[in-house]
């Protein structure tokens, strides 16, 4: 099972989460879409565990409502990407650490 | 480790000072410059002394590197884990907590212009900010400076979780109320 596969449905989880207004893709990968190659799963880093396909560990880099509760929100975060990456593609979601970002107000979307 | 550094930082500032004056010495004066370059020349060829030099030079080298790290390192707070929960952990990056300050401190309507937040870590798992500000000339500061350490310390303890030491305002600038045009 691919990464950037993982990654798209950890992507798309964090995003449903209350809050979060995007997530930060690293310096690297914006380098990497300048280039044209595309890079699924912005924003979020997936870790296979070393001779063990079936288990992964994800971070997520969200950038997050200026008036929100940063834990709460990361909580949120967590809950719904474990049990969104569980749930379809039936790996074990060992943990999801959360990385805030940074904070923008509500009138400016990413 | 911070008194290992201090000292590293006083024996380099001596030896700094020691070859400034070497140098300076050896500027103004070329008999001084004749002879130090004999001497240096002479070194060289000594094997025991070649080596001592080397070592020497290398822990030199070693200390300004650890230095400049250090302080590069230091002032910045790199990142701050609140808590793990069962799944997994949860940062908050410096650049969050910043622009919540800023963004705290501009809404606060208290006639900040411009600002730049910055954030250190302080003691016992507290963070202190720093909060450079432009302000409009007709603002009260003490008193209104006073409502945005407020605000800016409780919203960033209420929306983070993190625990603020200290809040600074330094109001680098004033700058008249722009005319209000009438259209």
């Amino acid at each position: 099972m691919a990464q950037g596969f993982v990654a798209q449905y950890a992507a798309e989880a964090a995003m449903q989460a209350e809050g979060v207004a995007g997530l930060d893709t690293s310096s690297v990968i914006s380098l990497k879409e300048a280039f044209g190659v595309e890079h699924e799963g912005k924003g979020v880093k997936v870790v296979f565990r070393e001779g063990n396909d079936e288990t992964v560990a994800i971070t997520v880099y969200p950038v997050v409502f200026f008036g929100t509760l940063i834990p709460e929100v990361a909580w949120q975060i967590q809950e719904r990407v474990k049990a969104d990456v569980e749930k379809y593609t039936g790996l074990t979601v060992e943990a999801v650490h959360v990385h805030v970002k940074g904070v923008v107000l509500k009138e400016e979307r990413l | 480790m911070n008194a290992i550094i201090r000292l590293a930082f006083i024996v380099l500032t001596f030896l700094l000072a020691v070859f400034s004056f070497v140098f300076l010495l050896m500027m103004v004066n070329s008999d001084i410059l004749s002879q130090m370059i004999i001497m240096v020349t002479y070194l060289r060829e000594q094997r025991t002394y070649q080596i001592v030099a080397i070592v020497f030079w290398l822990t030199v080298l070693v200390l300004c590197l650890t230095g400049m790290v250090y302080s590069i390192l230091s002032g910045r707070l790199r990142r701050s884990r609140i808590r793990s929960s069962d799944i997994g952990t949860i940062d908050i990056g410096v650049d969050a907590i910043e622009s919540i300050a800023l963004n705290s401190a501009k809404t606060a309507q208290c006639g900040i212009k411009a600002a730049k937040a910055k954030v250190s870590p302080a003691k016992g798992d507290k963070i202190s900010v720093l909060l450079n500000a432009i302000l409009y000339s007709d603002v009260e500061v003490p008193a209104m400076m006073a409502k945005v350490q407020d605000r800016v310390k409780k919203d960033i303890e209420r929306y983070t979780g993190i625990p603020v030491a200290r809040v600074v305002v330094r109001v680098s600038r004033v700058e008249p109320v722009a005319a209000r045009v009438e259209r």
